[in-house]
């Protein structure tokens, strides 16, 4: 019994489809939504965190159905929620904008709530700014001001919208670190679109391209999927859907390698080009 | 510095408060400016208390300030997690409370200073209810609170705080006008008389924002009240609009739409923006 | 809390403090919390008034980090928002309980009052030899940095009798070091 469960799961906006049909479930551990802009990624996660009703389909989340007022209450309880686009009320201090998201999160004692803001701005390494004014910092540490606030309260679903995008390749490791401690114990959904990501932390991941679950399943089953399917030569070979010049001089290919080829072992990232590069490869493991 | 440093018996009777002025007043001479004194003087302080007292700094130190408008909204005994959500309130920003007070102040003033002050008047008249409806538009209006995103997943009932939030905005500026109105000459009318509508106005702008989008309400209501209010003194003549009857009338549109509101279950957000 | 160091110096942590570094703050606290505590309890035997006034004090550096001036020991400046603030304190309370210091005749070796010699010659003992009204009085002026008012208020008595008694503590000192 997953503690996601997406059935079916349609939504349309004006005249697009952003979500055209999703399957999937996410359980314990941290699950990664993998997929190009305009895949459907930050619809499908708007509809887990009870921000935006689905068309048509079925949603449980934690067992319970968003479609109703006390399912809401129970869900958005048990939530941390991190939107693509966080937005903050950029007078305060970071330790005001935290406890007031704490408040509306219904920590009513004003003793234990600070506490609680001061644990997880330490958490994301903020403590070194927790007085200073949202608007004097920089993107980066904004970011971290919005994970912290989804992490108030140790919730049991911690969802999180592209939560990597812009940050430099060290910040981008101590998220990592930090989703993956917290997936021990608890269900992380996020979504982005770097394979390392998904590679470095993500117990399962559900690829999306327009709409549609084109795979999910575990990182190893997808990257088994380019198994043979890259390979090394002097130039970019006819079967090759992509190919690049390596650092070394040769040339990197990805597609269909001819009989003989110099086959070496894929990564995640070929495996997810092979997969969102043609829409007619949609197959769900 | 003299290269002499405190010893730890002289420590200990320093801590101790013993000794003389001249003794401690050395001591303390001595460590104002010597780092490794201080640091040795550390262990003869109780550690519990120095890390209870730390507590209580750190709690003093993080408590974000209030601003101008949650201390007076703690005044008026609101308890203070409420103050907090109600002042973060987009539209009960200085930005927005100065926007409300130039208008104010311009309908005024053409009140005042018109030839005619029937038209100045009247033209207050429109504007003062006017401003409540911008204001809970605003308020309503997710896109302006930049954490709406983020307080829509929250427990908190979203239509509970926006009410209050609209509430707080109403009663700001329907205080302002007042006092406004007050100051002009026919003061009985300006005073008074836009009050009831401002209520049906609004109440309708909520009920309406149930179905719309509240900015879209608000801009129908707004023009339709221009229009009716023009059309009356046209048509009808002075304030007919503001008469017995009319005010009757704003009566049963605002109770008719705070019961239409009351009444209505907390629907699902079917769009970002929606309730 | 006191198990790992702040490499920052005083300046540095005290123009991180004004920046929102709480972390800054701690160190600060860590650093000079202990000595304060004690100064302040050699001026005042209410073991929680003195607590309430080490709080204010670490309080009163956050909000005014900005305001230092940068030059200058911090440690005195912070001695300057403590004695401020007991001064604060104080005029809610009466100040029968403050204490001077302990009246106990405490045993200095020989090796001891040269090196307090170092500091202050011989007007060390002559300070120790002035009554305690007086020596209350040139404590606080002279060494804790207050104005005659405020010395007034600490010690609860008028201004002019602070003024008297400075030129009397005065006088005797010139006696006592120029025989």
């Amino acid at each position: 019994m997953g503690s996601v469960l997406i059935e079916g799961v349609t939504k349309t906006f004006r005249r697009t489809a952003a979500v055209a049909g999703a399957d999937f479930v996410a359980g314990r551990g941290v699950t990664g939504l993998l997929g190009p802009n305009g895949a459907g990624k930050t619809t499908l996660l708007r509809m887990m965190a009870t921000v935006l009703a689905p068309d048509s389909g079925r949603i449980r989340v934690l067992g319970y159905d968003p479609a109703t007022p006390s399912g809401r209450l129970a869900i958005r309880r048990r939530l941390g929620y991190l939107p693509q686009e966080p937005g903050f009320h950029r007078g305060m201090t970071v330790f005001g904008f935290v406890d007031y998201v704490a408040i509306l999160k219904e920590l009513t004692d004003r003793r234990a709530r600070h506490d609680e803001v001061r644990r997880v701005i330490d958490l994301v390494g903020l403590a070194s700014v927790s007085g200073k004014r949202i608007r004097a910092l920089s993107g980066g540490m904004r970011r971290r001001v919005a994970l912290a606030q989804a992490l108030l309260g140790d919730p049991e679903l911690v969802i999180l919208d592209e939560p990597t995008a812009g940050l430099d390749p060290e910040l981008r490791l101590r998220f990592r670190e930090i989703v993956s401690r917290i997936g021990e114990d608890h269900t992380v959904v996020l979504s982005t679109h770097q394979t390392e990501d998904v590679a470095a932390v993500c117990h399962k991941v559900v690829v999306l391209n327009a709409g549609r679950v084109r795979f999910a399943g575990t990182p190893t089953a997808l990257i088994e999927r380019a198994a043979g399917r890259v390979w090394l030569d002097s130039a970019r070979g006819a079967g090759a859907r992509l190919a690049w010049r390596n650092g070394d001089g040769r040339v990197r290919n990805v597609g269909d390698a001819p009989p003989g080829a110099e086959s070496i072992a894929p990564t995640l990232e070929d495996a997810y080009l092979l997969l969102v590069g043609d829409k007619d490869l949609a197959v769900t493991s | 510095m003299t290269g002499w440093h405190v010893d730890e018996e002289t420590l200990r009777l320093y801590a101790r408060g013993q000794g003389q002025l001249s003794f401690g007043a050395s001591v303390e001479a001595h460590l104002i400016s010597c780092a490794r004194c201080r640091a040795l003087l550390t262990p003869a302080v109780d550690v519990d208390r120095l890390e209870r007292l730390w507590d209580e700094v750190v709690e003093r130190v993080d408590a974000p300030r209030p601003g101008v408008v949650e201390r007076l909204l703690r005044l008026a005994r609101i308890p203070e997690d409420t103050a907090r959500l109600l002042a973060a309130t987009p539209s009960l920003r200085a930005s927005w409370l100065l926007a409300m007070a130039a208008t104010l102040a311009f309908a005024a003033f053409a009140a005042a200073s018109s030839a005619s002050h029937d038209r100045g008047t009247l033209l207050f008249l429109i504007v003062a209810p006017i401003l409540p409806v911008a204001g809970v538009a605003v308020a309503f209006h997710g896109g302006l609170d930049p954490a709406y995103e983020i307080g829509l997943a929250t427990p908190y009932p979203q239509f509970r705080l926006l009410l209050l939030r609209s509430a707080a905005v109403t009663a700001v500026t329907c205080i302002t006008a007042f006092a406004a109105g007050l100051l002009l000459p026919q003061r009985a009318l300006t005073a008074a008389a836009w009050l009831l509508p401002a209520l049906a106005l609004t109440s309708l702008t909520l009920a309406l924002g149930r179905r719309v989008d509240t900015a879209y309400a608000a801009g129908v209501v707004v023009a339709v009240w221009t229009a009716a209010v023009v059309l009356g003194y046209l048509r009808l003549g002075s304030f007919a609009v503001f008469g017995i009857a009319g005010q009757l009338t704003y009566l049963a549109v605002a109770v008719a739409s705070l019961v239409v509101l009351a009444a209505g279950r907390n629907p699902y957000a079917t769009r970002l923006g929606g309730v | 809390m006191f198990d790992h160091r702040d490499e920052r110096t005083d300046a540095e942590l005290l123009v991180a403090t004004s920046d929102g570094d709480r972390t800054a703050l701690e160190a600060l606290y860590v650093r000079h919390a202990p000595w304060l505590l004690v100064r302040l309890s050699r001026r005042c035997a209410d073991r929680s008034l003195v607590d309430e006034v080490v709080q204010d004090t670490f309080v009163g550096v956050w909000r005014k980090a900005r305001r230092w001036s940068g030059q200058g020991e911090v440690g005195a400046w912070i001695w300057g928002i403590g004695v401020h603030r007991l001064l604060d304190r104080l005029r809610r309370r009466p100040p029968a309980l403050l204490a001077l210091g302990s009246h106990d005749e405490v045993a200095i070796s020989a090796e001891e009052q040269v090196l307090l010699g170092v500091e202050f010659g011989d007007l060390g003992g002559a300070l120790d030899r002035l009554s305690p009204e007086l020596r209350a009085v040139v404590q606080a002026t002279v060494l804790d940095g207050l104005t005659t008012r405020e010395a007034a208020r600490l010690l609860g008595i008028p201004a002019g009798t602070v003024k008297t008694r400075m030129m009397r503590a005065r006088a005797i000192l010139r006696e006592e070091l120029s025989s």
